[in-house]
């Protein structure tokens, strides 16, 4: 534990500075390359939503194109061509608009089987990931990954990806529309359209780097503001209200700043991208009108330069504003494929049998970093135990009796040696079956936010059959007899209690007999208890381990422990130290128990 | 009138001269946005007077062919004069009503704190962490939109219309009235459209943070999930939630986009209309092409304040909802007032059901602490019926007096009261400065040295404080464990400590607590999480550091109470003294054994 302990130091104690905190940049290439991933088998359907929207951008040129000529007719006073062509101009528009229509449903249709697809595959990720996956990182930035950075990627293909889509398609079909008019006066268009792009791909680089400050910031002042509120009881006794606004407002005024940088940037550059996009149209009037006069181009054509070179605008707009908001949409894409390209846990065998609880540890070690030259956790651990028998451990903090239970589940992979249940390794069970015969109930009893049923299953959901067993596990743990002593009211829904996140509303005493009660449900093969009623009082503990006894005769029990009451019905007691067996002592009365723990010394010598 | 119109009503009129500034700015920018589409009539106008007056000529007299250059010229310039008028229209509502979105924000969030720190401790116990962080941050988020960029689309949206028409009616009123007629009746066929999104999109949203409860659950309960076998339960429900937020977005992207045909429908009706009468107007001479030119455009652009309708009206809405979430927690009101009237006041309970007296003590030399009377209330709203007491006892300075009692049994409830962070019990404390030692030991993001210091000994260090430092981390047996962090002092633990193991939170806090030499210390199992050996060592270097302070301690382990001069037995209130009796016997056996 203490090794894992200085593992997760290691990982996580850099210096928090804006730079190398979660908001780190990612090269676009990786990122873009991370979200093409993503789309999955989704690709070619989105590429079909390009299409449409293609043709859709198509048959808006051309109609401003048969404005053009309508406009021509106008000139020549050929009123009845004028109506056919403005009949031919609504059509093709009607077109249009229907196209598009069609075309951004499909998108949106697929973008969010995309988004799904991705939140799919991270749901069966999760599942699949070693224990030690969860060890090594906070659980704020797993949620992070499951939540806020899928939904920056729904953002990205529901949102930025379909309005970039469609501002570049606007932009190559006015680009083309312009080139196709005159292809001379068209390629100078162009020409000075450049400046507003060049303006836009250039000078938003540093913003994006802002913005991701920016970010930073904001997630400061939100987990600030999220500290203060959990530890208000800390801050009130240590009269430090005014010590916590001065922290948080900095907080805040360091968010603002960076958002006024922002601010500032942008209020200059979006303006200039709105100006320089304007130079097109400057050009057409000019240049334009002249051709006209000169007689080298008609009026309808110039007229339809002028709509080209005025519709450029919009899709400069959307690139200037998308632009930005992109880095975090590929940071997010690169962070879930990194997630889902994390190693999975190794597969589970197919036995599936009646368990008589018959556990080996055959030469065990256990290390949390096998390639490191870090120490072993666990140090050639062999025993056998029979069926039914109960083994108490005991040893000092960080000794590895945790670690050492943690392997009966398969919780974590021991890097040499096996653990073997009734004869068969680990290995070759059906992990899930063979995990519901065993129950596993730790000191900081695992509660969440749910009714007391949802968590006395291990799970929500009320799809359950075997109520009685949850009952007779309620009267055994005496967990029943808290119910009904309490005043309190937490009580008065019955087993539909709310229980608030991480059982908060319980004390640490009644969150271990509720996780107990939990671990009696499933009337498991495999009884593991690490220092599992270390919060509870003397009286219930010991009505508790007796009823364990009555309840489940058969079970084979690993009981973790640092006081002789919780061992005393023990057959054996196991002795940790640094990781290896050293003494494994059969049961006997207190005295001799006690007698021979103290010639072992050390490790155990304040066993009360 | 609604809290949240008049709260942002007072704030503009409070900021009278940015936000004039910005209206300015957004009517120069509407303004020039609105004269592209003349600038094209002009120019086809100009040369389409050229042309009929030379027709057919290429070469055409030099002086009418210059002229036009000139004109061609001056439109240009012209042109470009109105862009740049454009951009320092931008600039100018950017640097104002946008620096006002921002300022808001500032100032929602420090208000929130300012209300948030003086709450009653109830508003913190049931669950509501998530809700405050909620109204905190997306709430606030979205709230001070309404004081900068939402008023931008609105004021934007407005200008651009109303100019847009009136350049329409300008240039022909028959196709100016034929195409308000038109877009008048738009909004109408919108409204419904507009609701029903915004219905959906609330829903789905709301569909969305339950699946990211769900996955916060399901992460906190990784564990269990992993030893009994359940993933694959686990793994359905998130699926299951994926899924339906899935279809329940997808219903929202499909009723937006069912106003884009509306309002492009809407204006390609214009463009019919603007056809059929410019095509009379064309006839009679009324207008030129380049007059056609520029209604058809306007008819187009029209399209765009439409399209943006929907947004903003579900902007609006949102804007205002999370701003009355916001104002909801600031009117809450604190019953607390300010921290430093919290001592030697009367503070009143929940509906004022229950007083506590809190007083100095006078006697400091033989009394630390002394209550009287006191009842404490477990006051989790809804159910009534939990209490503890009335107790009576006094601690002197140097005595450690320790509280056992069985689960719920109102101990921890109790040290909070004596604390003052618990308000919901009558009787009197006279009591002098008390530390309190919460159950759950909290560490604060930062380096170990601010977390032992938090804010209390920063002002003035010296080497002094880093020797007093240094001593109360032995105390507590966390010397060496901290010496052999990378930093020592400095090293940087992370929010909640999570680079820190549950007992060395606790010595870590315990050592927090010793620093602030307080005369009355109150301990709620404060060495829960450590092995017995451990615990032992630090109750001896706490007996022998805490000559004179008087200490309180909530155990339930015999180890720790045999470490106090007295031992007070808690029960489940004042009902079953017998049963009280019995267990105190069962329990002083237990001290013997």
């Amino acid at each position: 534990m203490k090794l894992k302990m200085k593992l997760k130091m290691k990982r996580t104690n850099k210096p928090y500075t804006p730079e190398s905190a979660h908001n780190r940049p990612v090269p676009d290439a990786v990122g873009i390359r991370a979200l093409w991933n993503l789309a999955g088998k989704s690709k070619s359907a989105m590429g079909l939503a390009a299409a449409i929207l293609m043709l859709a951008a198509a048959f808006a040129t051309t109609a401003s194109w048969v404005m053009g000529i309508g406009i021509d007719a106008i000139i020549s006073r050929q009123w009845n061509e004028t109506l056919l062509y403005g009949l031919a101009f609504l059509s093709f528009e009607c077109f249009g608009v229907a196209l598009q229509y069609f075309g951004r449903r499909r998108l949106a249709v697929v973008t969010t089987e995309v988004a799904l697809d991705a939140r799919l595959d991270l749901i069966r990720k999760q599942a699949s990931l070693p224990m030690s996956y969860f060890d090594q990182q906070p659980i704020g930035r797993i949620l992070t990954r499951l939540t806020n950075d899928v939904e920056g990627i729904e953002g990205f293909f529901g949102g930025t990806l379909a309005r970039m889509m469609i501002a570049v398609i606007q932009m190559i079909s006015v680009f083309a529309g312009l080139l196709m008019l005159d292809f001379r006066f068209g390629a100078i268009t162009i020409l000075t359209s450049v400046p507003a792009l060049v303006l836009v791909f250039t000078l938003n680089a540093p913003v994006r780097r802002w913005l991701r400050i920016f970010k930073y910031h904001s997630a400061h002042v939100n987990s600030l503001f999220a500290e203060f509120v959990s530890g208000i009881a800390v801050l009130r006794t240590y009269s430090l209200e005014a010590w916590a606004r001065g922290r948080l407002s900095k907080a805040i005024q360091t968010q603002f700043e960076a958002g006024m940088r922002v601010l500032h940037w942008n209020s200059m550059v979006r303006p200039a991208a709105v100006f320089l996009s304007a130079l097109p149209m400057g050009w057409v009037i000019l240049g334009g009108g002249s051709a006209v006069a000169d007689g080298t181009m008609t009026l309808g054509t110039l007229a339809v330069f002028l709509r080209l070179a005025e519709r450029y605008g919009t899709p400069v707009r959307t690139i200037t504003q998308e632009i930005q908001v992109i880095q975090e949409a590929l940071a997010s894409g690169e962070r879930v494929h990194e997630m889902l390209s994390e190693k999975s846990a190794t597969k589970s065998g197919s036995l599936r049998a009646g368990v008589s609880g018959a556990v080996s540890f055959k030469n065990v070690f256990l290390s949390y970093a096998p390639d490191t030259l870090a120490k072993s956790v666990l140090h050639d651990i062999s025993f056998d135990t029979r069926p039914g028998e109960r083994i108490g451990i005991v040893g000092r903090t960080g000794s590895g009796k945790t670690s050492l239970v943690s392997l009966i589940p398969g919780l974590y992979e021991p890097h040499a040696g096996q653990v073997v249940i009734d004869g068969v390794p680990l290995g070759q069970w059906d992990m899930e079956y063979l995990r519901r015969q065993i129950s596993f109930s730790t000191q900081d009893a695992i509660l969440f936010r749910g009714t007391l049923r949802e968590n006395l299953l291990g799970f929500p959901g009320t799809d359950f059959e075997d109520w009685s067993s949850v009952e007779g596990a309620c009267h055994e743990s005496g967990l029943m007899d808290l119910m009904q002593k309490d005043r309190s009211g937490r009580f008065n829904l019955g087993l539909d209690a709310k229980v608030f996140a991480g059982g908060e509303n319980f004390s640490s005493g009644e969150k271990q007999i509720i996780a107990l009660t939990r671990a009696l449900v499933t009337r498991p093969r495999i009884l593991i208890l690490d220092e599992a009623t270390a919060s509870i009082d003397q009286k219930l503990e010991v009505k508790a381990m007796q009823s364990i006894g009555r309840l489940l005769p058969d079970c084979t029990c690993f009981i973790i422990a640092h006081k002789y009451q919780t061992l005393a019905e023990c057959d054996r007691i196991i002795v940790i130290d640094d990781g290896r067996l050293i003494a494994d002592i059969p049961s006997g009365s207190e005295y001799e128990v006690r007698e021979r723990l103290q010639a072992i010394r050390e490790p155990v010598s304040n066993l009360v | 009138m609604n809290p949240a119109n008049q709260f942002l009503w007072r704030h503009i009129v409070q900021r009278k001269w940015l936000y004039a500034g910005g209206l300015l700015s957004l009517l120069l920018t509407s303004i020039t946005e609105v004269m592209a589409p003349k600038f094209a009539q002009w120019t086809l106008d100009a040369v389409n007077i050229d042309n009929s007056l030379n027709p057919g000529s290429s070469s055409g007299s030099s002086s009418s062919s210059s002229n036009l250059r000139d004109s061609l010229a001056w439109l240009a310039v012209a042109f470009i004069f109105t862009g740049f008028a454009g951009l320092a229209g931008r600039i100018g509502w950017r640097q104002t009503l946008a620096r006002a979105t921002h300022e808001s924000g500032r100032m929602l969030r420090i208000q929130l704190w300012d209300q948030i720190a003086f709450l009653p401790m109830r508003f913190f116990r049931e669950g509501s962490l998530g809700e405050l962080m909620s109204r905190f941050s997306a709430d606030v988020n979205q709230a001070r939109m309404l004081f900068g960029f939402t008023l931008v689309l609105w004021l934007d949206c407005v200008f651009f219309t109303v100019f847009a028409f009136a350049a329409m009616f300008l240039i022909s009123w028959r196709a100016g009235l034929a195409c308000m007629i038109v877009i008048v009746a738009v909004p109408a066929l919108l409204r419904n459209l507009a609701r029903l999104e915004y219905m959906q999109h609330e829903k789905s949203q709301s569909t969305l943070a339950s699946f990211s409860d769900r996955m916060a659950q399901n992460l906190s309960a990784i564990k269990i999930q992993r030893a009994g076998g359940t993933e694959r339960f686990w793994s359905a429900m998130l699926d299951r939630g994926a899924r339906l937020y899935a279809s329940d977005r997808l219903r929202v992207l499909k009723t937006g986009l069912r106003i884009f045909p509306v309002t492009s429908g809407a204006s390609l009706v214009c463009v019919a209309a603007v056809m059929i009468t410019g095509w009379f107007d064309l006839h009679t001479g009324r207008i030129g092409a380049g007059g056609m030119f520029a209604l058809f455009a306007y008819a187009t652009m029209l399209q765009s304040p439409l399209f943006e309708l929907a947004d903003l009206v579900s902007e609006l809405q949102r804007g205002r909802a999370s701003l009355v979430r916001v104002l909801e927690v600031c009117r809450t009101g604190s019953i607390l007032g300010s921290p430093e009237s919290i001592n030697g006041e009367i503070l009143n309970g929940p509906a004022n059901l229950h007083q506590i007296v809190r007083t100095p003590v006078h006697d400091v030399q033989k009394i630390a602490i002394r209550v009287r009377q006191l009842v404490v209330h477990s006051g989790i709203s809804g159910h009534q019926g939990f209490r503890a007491g009335p107790l009576d006892f006094e601690v002197a300075p140097g005595e450690w007096l320790g509280i056992s009692g069985r689960i719920g049994s109102g101990k921890s409830l109790l040290l909070a009261t004596l604390a003052g962070i618990h308000h919901e019990a009558s009787g009197t404390i006279e009591a002098q400065m008390v530390t309190f030692q919460p159950q759950r030991p909290f560490v604060f993001s930062g380096t170990v040295r601010e977390n032992l210091e938090l804010g209390g000994l920063a002002d003035d260090r010296g080497d002094g404080d880093d020797a007093k430092i240094w001593a109360a981390l032995e105390t507590v047996a966390l010397d060496e464990e901290i010496r052999n962090m990378p930093g020592g002092l400095e090293a940087y633990l992370h929010e909640g400590g999570i680079n820190l193991s549950g007992g060395q939170r606790q010595r870590l806090t315990l050592a927090r607590a010793l620093l602030r030499e307080s005369p009355v210390m109150l301990m709620d199992a404060p060495l829960s999480a450590l092995d017995e050996q451990t615990e032992q060592k630090i109750l001896g270097n706490l007996r022998r550091r805490l000559i004179a302070r008087a200490v309180i301690l909530v155990s339930h382990r015999p180890g720790v109470l045999v470490a106090c001069d007295r031992i007070f037995k808690m029960g489940g209130g004042g009902a079953n003294e017998a049963e009280n009796e019995a267990e105190n016997e069962a329990d002083q056996q237990a001290l013997h054994s």
